[in-house]
């Protein structure tokens, strides 16, 4: 079955939480800076990363908060690049978005993982939402200080620097697409005074 | 030991580790796909170098962004680098920032509590 494919449910699914975001990208004096859908591989990874860099410096972002904008962008496509799952047809089902007004910078990414992560992750990440400043930075040296580089590359560092970058002003949602796979979403809000 | 060399890309930093010349340095962005594979070369060789009873070792770390898989492996070699001070070499390591970055001068703090190692800290010219 290939999921990616116009008028499965999944699919629905899909498109209606991307067509969501870009509507909430391009109200209310926002705008969509930058937009990908589909394929997602570490050449990507450099490309949208490249991008989004150019695009903060070009409308005069501060440093600090290209920064911080650059660093959520990597973690979220790095991440997207080793854990995401593909539909049965080997098609990645992903998207990765950038909108901003005049106060923020919402960065949108979304991915397919099996059913079975999701509870796993919701308990992590819940968790790490309900943690103050003084706690994540504990929760970072903790992981610093026993942290390995697994196989996949991953080390449990990634969410809690997406959590620090934007102040722990994160949020996610999983939607069950059917009995295999759930459809990750996530946004992470940078402030541009910070 | 023959020296180590790789030349900076877009996504990983130029490393030069030379034992005739002295010097020492990873610098520039870091965010390769696989920082394991990427650093390995790196820990080895800084691993094996020890086996040559250096007096000293110092060490310059001036990057402008790690991925938070660098961050790790920076740590993994900052650990052998304790084994150097346990062996009575003496290590420092010269941490670079830029002045309105304090999140990379946080990341040399955190290092620097972890290991104990001796930090000089720098902020690179503007």
């Amino acid at each position: 079955m290939d999921l990616s494919k116009e008028g499965t449910p999944e699919h629905t699914i899909f498109a209606e939480k991307v067509d969501q975001i870009r509507t909430a990208c391009s109200s209310n004096g926002s705008k969509e800076m930058v937009l990908h859908i589909g394929e997602l591989d570490q050449n990507q990874v450099n490309t949208i990363s490249s991008i989004v860099e150019t695009q903060m410096v070009n409308i005069g972002v501060s440093k600090g908060v290209i920064k911080r904008i650059f660093n959520i962008a990597i973690e979220t496509l790095q991440n997207i690049c080793f854990h995401a799952e593909r539909d049965n047809n080997g098609n990645q089902m992903t998207y990765f978005i950038i909108g901003r007004n005049d106060q923020e910078f919402t960065i949108y990414s979304g991915n397919l993982l099996p059913n079975e992560n999701a509870d796993i992750l919701v308990t992590r990440l819940e968790r790490l939402k309900s943690l103050d400043e003084a706690n994540l930075k504990k929760e970072y040296l903790e992981v610093l200080s026993n942290g390995e580089l697994s196989q996949k590359g991953g080390a449990g560092l990634g969410f809690i620097t997406i959590a620090m970058k934007s102040n722990n002003n994160i949020d996610f949602q999983f939607q069950k697409l059917n009995n295999k796979l759930s459809l990750f979403s996530m946004k992470a809000i940078v402030t541009q005074d910070k | 030991m023959i020296k180590l060399e790789k030349e900076p890309t877009s996504t990983s930093p130029h490393i030069l580790l030379d034992s005739e010349m002295g010097k020492f340095l990873i610098e520039g962005k870091s965010f390769p796909e696989d920082s394991k594979h990427f650093f390995q070369s790196t820990i080895e060789w800084i691993k094996e170098y020890k086996l040559e009873n250096p007096k000293s070792f110092d060490l310059s770390i001036n990057l402008y962004y790690l991925s938070s898989s660098t961050i790790i492996s920076v740590k993994q070699i900052l650990i052998i680098l304790m084994d150097y001070q346990k062996s009575g070499i003496k290590v420092t390591v010269n941490w670079f920032y830029d002045e309105d970055d304090d999140d990379i001068k946080k990341t040399g703090e955190d290092y620097m509590k972890l290991t104990n190692l001796n930090f000089v800290f720098h902020i690179n010219p503007a």
